[in-house]
């Protein structure tokens, strides 16, 4: 699986992450926590000048995803 | 003020029929321009390996959804760099989907940046590639004439 490497690494601090970093975006590059930021273009920023295309994981603490459109449940794709 | 028809106003023989049978649809730009991201300015060295030239494909404008999204095949053509996965449950049980970062640009009118959710459109037999939400609808206007087959969209 894409990005396995960093989910569990997320996985494994999430509860000190949302301790300390609660709504900010968190880049993780394997293992390793590269850092928090304000903003998702300040991290994707961040991201792509230091590690290109990646892999690297980007997402923002403590907040839910995003609900699928419910078109794609009319349209058969979910 | 740009004003485009995202709607089939000259099909014959029906119009009304036409619009209620693709939706809404529009021609948008998908890539990825590093650029637009933080405060780095135009994007030079190794930023600018990262860019991925815009493409146009076809959009549903789809007032329903509240973000926009792309077709997951089209994001993996264009190769958009892939920043996280979600689970999601739906009718059919669970589901994982790709994260990744783009642009989205209806020509003249409205540019999105950020991250997408990658969606199963062409995989489940759609024509459109990309799902235009709410988030990118917020600063045009757009009117609907299920009538004569016509819907306009403006800034």
């Amino acid at each position: 699986m894409a990005l396995e490497t960093e989910i569990r690494a997320y996985e494994a601090q999430r509860e000190e992450l949302e301790r300390h970093y609660k709504g900010k975006f968190v880049i993780f590059r394997g293992e390793e926590f590269i850092g928090a930021f304000d903003s998702l273009d300040a991290a994707a920023d961040e991201a792509v000048r230091r590690f290109g295309r990646g892999p690297y994981l980007i997402r923002q603490v403590g907040v839910p995803v995003e609900p699928v459109p419910a078109s794609l449940i009319c349209f058969g794709a979910f | 003020m740009p004003v485009i028809e995202c709607g089939f106003p000259a099909v014959n023989p029906s119009p009304a029929d036409a619009l209620q049978i693709w939706g809404p649809t529009v021609q948008v730009d998908v890539g990825f321009d590093p650029s637009l991201f933080g405060q780095s300015g135009p994007a030079t060295g190794a930023r600018a390996l990262v860019a991925v030239p815009a493409i146009q494909v076809p959009a549903l404008i789809d007032t329903g959804a509240q973000q926009s999204c792309i077709d997951e095949q089209l994001a993996q053509q264009l190769n958009l760099p892939l920043i996280d996965q979600a689970k999601l449950s739906g009718v059919s049980g669970a589901m994982i989907f790709n994260v990744y970062l783009a642009h989205i640009a209806i020509p003249g009118v409205a540019l999105q940046y950020g991250q997408f959710t990658g969606v199963h459109l062409q995989a489940g037999g759609q024509y459109h590639r990309v799902l235009i939400g709410r988030t990118l609808l917020r600063d045009v206007l757009l009117v609907y004439d299920g009538r004569s087959g016509s819907v306009k969209l403006a800034r």
